[in-house]
């Protein structure tokens, strides 16, 4: 892998989702959505509910089509869903008539098919360890908590050594203690085992503590990269610390202000005032009184 | 030198207190000093100096050397203090702005800046495609400059995003409010009012950085802005088309007419240089003057190429 690969190791670049409204015209519920990760690098996407992060994982995850634009990983343009990426999701989706080992086993089975049974046995019980549930490794589904089933559901994408993770609210559904207490398994294997991570999450919090970047997504419809924050807290990180630096507050309080602009505007003018993109139209805050004539550029002075 | 008045209500001092526009020779070896003016209260005093430099040569030069723009605030700054010196003003930085036609730099323009809240920024594009903070000036914005250092903005985010994006100028108004500005500040720094985006630069497409100018309502960096672009349906010849005023913000001359500004602007346009004038009227137009053009001391036009064609005039009113 060369360096310069390591720097552009995933490559999002015009990203668009459109859909047909009723009468058969593409509405852009995601549109030019540009990004780039670096090798190992965690990157939270923020924004509401419902303005079209889950729609960008899934396009990056190559589990929903893309409109326009490319995504490249490592190198190769994504055509589709394939084991380069793995996904986990709010709800850990095993599969409950499997054992936790063989919920994840199942992954691995279909990567290292070329390994021997003993070999892919070891590399199961490597990541089931890594998410400390080496001990329940032959427990049901419906005898784990919510949290563990979510461990189980990241030992499984993990396990398949993908070269990005995509993490879709993942701790959703969590309490606040096992939803910290996840925080700080997932970083650590992402630590240890350098994935380029793409966290969606509407956690400011959540968002500080994991990622190297955050990425603020406008509201939808059209929504699209707001603004990247580039946060300077070196990793590994240590919760306590991190909550009292300094700079901690300055970056959450800009994050939170971000998000109500936002939501302010959404209040405002409804769905149709969204994006980057200032109309072109006069913005005469006092008044100037506008001439609706145009001049012509012909004559002197 | 010349001194004028524009009207006895021009109290109010801009943050912008000093202007020097250089144009390129023709045979492109120096770049000459076409106008240096003060802007002192209600005074505005232009000289035309012989002055000429070469490419590298002072802060002007060094701007048409780089092809970007600079900003100069360093304290102790030689340049920084004989400017302000023999101007008789304390300046705070310096701003050098080139005007580019295609990759060839015809102008630039240094505007000399005083104390009050504001802010000036060059965004450039990094190695991920992003456009990142690469110089600046900031004034009474602690909190907003802290996060500024941090953010970054792909092509087509944010104000300094849509303008690499297209190519054109951008304003954009009532900041807290506005859809085309991202970031958010401080509430004691809320008093920043409108964003100029100008392209540095501008190749087919897309430019190499960009100018961000940040000005408050309590001492603007100049007293209104506005964007004229060609009429996109005009049948006129391709050299004199329509234009007409896209965007404007003269929000601090708080219930004025605003400043007829036509006729500079098409002159402008014309001659595909900077202009700076203490009049943005012409013969018989001054008797029709309105509220406005008797508050403003001056006014500066820039030409905006996008490669070599040009895309817009700004301008400044002082």
């Amino acid at each position: 892998m060369t360096i310069n690969t390591d720097r552009r190791y995933v490559e999002i670049a015009n990203l668009t989702k459109a859909y047909p409204n009723p009468y058969g015209e593409p509405v852009k519920v995601v549109e030019d959505f540009n990004l780039i990760l670096r090798r190992g690098e965690v990157v939270s996407v923020i924004g509401h509910s419902g303005c079209g992060k889950s729609t960008v994982l899934t396009m990056v995850a190559g589990l929903n089509e893309i409109t326009s634009g490319s995504v490249v990983v490592a190198g190769r343009e994504t055509l589709g869903p394939g084991p380069d990426r793995a996904v986990v999701f709010q709800s850990p989706c095993l599969l409950p008539w499997m054992t936790t080992f063989q919920n994840v086993m199942l992954g691995i089975d279909q990567v290292y098919s070329h390994g021997t049974k003993a070999e892919r046995r070891q590399i199961c019980e490597y990541y089931l360890n890594a998410v400390g549930l080496i001990d329940s490794m032959h427990k049901y589904p419906r005898e784990m908590s919510g949290g563990m089933q979510q461990r189980v559901g990241i030992a499984r994408a993990i396990s398949l050594k993908p070269r990005m993770l995509l993490l879709d609210e993942p701790f959703g559904r969590l309490d606040s203690l096992t939803r910290m207490e996840l925080q700080d398994v997932v970083l650590e294997v992402l630590d240890r085992e350098r994935i380029t991570t793409m966290v969606i999450t509407h956690d400011v919090d959540e968002a500080i503590y994991m990622s190297n970047r955050i990425c603020m997504m406008t509201n939808g419809p059209a929504a699209t990269v707001g603004q990247v924050l580039d946060l300077p807290f070196d990793r590994p990180r240590i919760r306590k610390e991190l909550l009292e630096h300094p700079d901690y507050y300055e970056f959450r309080g800009s994050l939170i202000a971000f998000l109500e602009k936002q939501e302010s505007r959404k209040s405002a003018h409804g769905h149709k005032a969204t994006g980057t993109q200032p109309t072109r139209k006069t913005t005469s805050n006092s008044q100037p009184q506008m001439s609706p004539e145009p001049v012509s550029s012909g004559g002197g002075r | 030198m010349t001194s004028a008045t524009s009207g006895t209500q021009a109290t109010f001092a801009t943050l912008i207190q000093y202007i020097e526009v250089w144009n390129v020779e023709q045979d492109g070896q120096s770049m000459r000093l076409r106008n240096c003016c003060r802007l002192r209260g209600s005074l505005v005093d232009i000289e035309t100096p012989e002055r000429s430099v070469r490419s590298g040569e002072g802060l002007a030069g060094m701007a048409w050397n780089q092809r970007h723009a600079i900003i100069l605030q360093e304290a102790p700054s030689e340049l920084l203090d004989r400017i302000g010196a023999k101007n008789g003003m304390e300046l705070a930085a310096l701003i050098a702005y080139p005007v580019m036609k295609g990759q060839s730099v015809i102008s630039v323009i240094v505007f000399g800046i005083g104390g009050g809240p504001g802010a000036f920024e060059v965004w450039s594009r990094d190695d991920r495609d992003e456009l990142s903070i690469s110089a600046s000036y900031y004034s009474g914005l602690k909190s907003f400059e802290f996060i500024s250092r941090h953010v970054k903005f792909p092509k087509g985010a944010g104000l300094p995003g849509a303008v690499w994006k297209t190519g054109q100028p951008r304003l954009a108004s009532d900041l807290p409010h506005s859809a085309g500005f991202m970031r958010s500040f401080a509430a004691d720094e809320t008093e920043l009012n409108v964003g100029l985006g100008l392209p540095v630069g501008s190749a087919a497409g897309h430019s190499d950085s960009i100018l961000l100018v940040l000005s408050s309502n309590s001492k603007p960096i100049a007293r209104g802005f506005e964007i004229w672009q060609p009429l996109a349906s005009s049948n006129t010849a391709p050299e004199a088309p329509n234009l007409v005023r896209t965007t404007a913000d003269w929000s601090v001359l708080a219930g004025q007419t605003a400043p007829k500004t036509e006729s500079l602007i098409a002159e402008t346009w014309m001659s595909g240089r900077p202009l700076f004038t203490t009049s943005s009227l012409s013969g018989a137009a001054a008797e029709d003057a309105g509220d406005g053009e008797e508050l403003l001391r001056a006014f500066l036009a820039i030409p905006v190429y996008r490669g070599i064609e040009k895309v817009a005039v700004v301008l400044f009113g002082f």
